[in-house]
């Protein structure tokens, strides 16, 4: 596998989320807005990178018998560095995530990649694995907080938790501008299905990102077979055509 | 017995390692944390007065060592007169600690009462907090009723038992007072 493979599996491939369902209490309880989703994932971004890193170049040197609490080891002192931080720079996210911060620790993800990737690589394979799962993780968590804000408000809200980049909330997008065109003051948070931001809007807005890429999945798999058996049917074509004409040409050379 | 040795070694230094980070960072944040709880405390004052987000007020602020109540603070406008008086109380339960602030009118009657942290349930954190806290406002320091089946008992206990010593508190020391 090439570095730029190893780097994009974690987007589509395999994406933890979408194709392996790993790290789901976190897909379901914190994507209700799309900014709470891009904070749990940078946070996630920085504590999988790390322990793959860490536990790769430490492979060695940690017995068999211990190899997993060392992990969970490693995984938590990381997990309580980025509490920290989070706490210190970023204390509206903080409470907005409250208890998935700690419950990073039990992400099936980073002790998963630990365990099959980073215990078995070399420290920069590692890292690219561990920041390509990390990425591909985030974009889950984000297609699911953008599906689930838009529903339950319209729109696409930043600033509300994460402090960077602007002095106040701000509207990323909205449907209002396009309605507008047709309907004077309209508001579509007025319309909005509120239960999307509600667990059970979690389960169902994934319901709809699964159906779809598995949708997606059938018909690529579809069109590959179909594009299989053409091409067995033209070679089938081309080698009977070939018995043909040497069957002709033995057939002339007889006469 | 090598072996074992070799795993114990290990694992001492895994934790060593883990704990000098952690000792590291918590030295580079622990000011910025405990700065931004004192702004989130106060930013909680305002709400105990229904006052403007833009309304300047002041405060002093005196720590004491009653078993729940742990700070009075006396809450000034611009033209430095005393709008009202804070309790902080905490008390803990079963799941954890409730911290409360409670905000009391000059007149001895409980302006607001909010939960500013705890850890206990936030299913039931969130009913305390949207359906009983405001059952407090306007009720007389001396005469507190409580509501009697919350569905998150515990909670509601510790929120009650900081209103009820806060209410003493506010009695004993400053009841009567006008300013």
């Amino acid at each position: 596998m090439t570095k730029r493979e190893n780097f994009l599996k974690g987007f589509i491939k395999e994406n933890p989320i979408f194709v392996y369902l790993l790290g789901m209490c976190p897909a379901l309880a914190v994507t209700a807005t799309f900014e709470t989703s891009l904070g749990m994932g940078l946070l996630v971004i920085f504590v999988l990178t790390l322990s793959n890193i860490v536990v790769s170049l430490f492979k060695n040197f940690i017995p068999e018998q211990v190899r997993t609490p060392s992990y969970i080891v490693i995984i938590a002192t990381f997990v309580t560095v980025v509490r920290m931080m989070t706490d210190a720079y970023a204390p509206l996210l903080a409470d907005a995530l409250g208890v998935f911060i700690p419950l990073i620790v039990v992400n099936c993800l980073i002790l998963g990649r630990a365990e099959s990737f980073a215990s078995k690589n070399k420290v920069i394979d590692s890292a690219i694995d561990g920041l390509g799962m990390a990425l591909g993780f985030t974009f889950g968590l984000i297609s699911i907080g953008i599906v689930r804000e838009l529903l339950a408000t319209g729109g696409i809200m930043y600033g509300d938790y994460l402090p960077f980049f602007v002095d106040a909330p701000i509207e990323l997008f909205t449907f209002d501008w396009i309605i507008n065109i047709f309907v004077s003051d309209f508001k579509i948070s007025d319309y909005g299905l509120a239960m999307f931001a509600l667990p059970p809007g979690a389960f169902i807005a994934l319901a709809f990102i699964l159906a779809f890429m598995q949708a997606k999945k059938n018909k690529k798999a579809r069109l590959e077979e179909e594009a299989k058996k053409k091409k067995i049917e033209e070679l089938k074509k081309a080698a009977l055509e070939r018995k043909k004409q040497a069957a002709m040409k033995k057939a002339g050379e007889a006469s | 017995m090598l072996d074992k040795l070799k795993i114990a070694v290990v694992l001492v230094v895994i934790g060593a390692i883990s704990g000098l980070t952690i000792y590291s960072v918590n030295l580079l944040t622990k000011d910025t944390i405990a700065q931004n709880r004192v702004e989130k405390e106060q930013s909680y004052y305002k709400e105990l007065f229904f006052l403007d987000e833009d309304q300047e007020v002041s405060f002093e602020a005196s720590d004491f060592d009653e078993e729940i109540i742990d700070q009075e603070i006396v809450l000034y406008d611009q033209d430095k007169q005393v709008i009202g008086y804070i309790y902080k109380g905490t008390d803990k339960n079963n799941y954890g600690d409730v911290v409360v602030l409670l905000g009391m009118n000059l007149d001895g009657t409980i302006s607001n009462v909010v939960i500013s942290s705890t850890t206990n349930t936030p299913t039931f954190v969130k009913v305390i907090r949207t359906v009983y806290l405001s059952n407090f406002q306007s009720q007389d320091a001396s005469n507190i009723e409580l509501d009697g089946n919350t569905g998150a008992t515990y909670t509601y206990t510790s929120v009650s038992n900081i209103i009820e010593d806060a209410a003493s508190y506010f009695l004993e020391h400053r009841g009567g007072q006008d300013d």
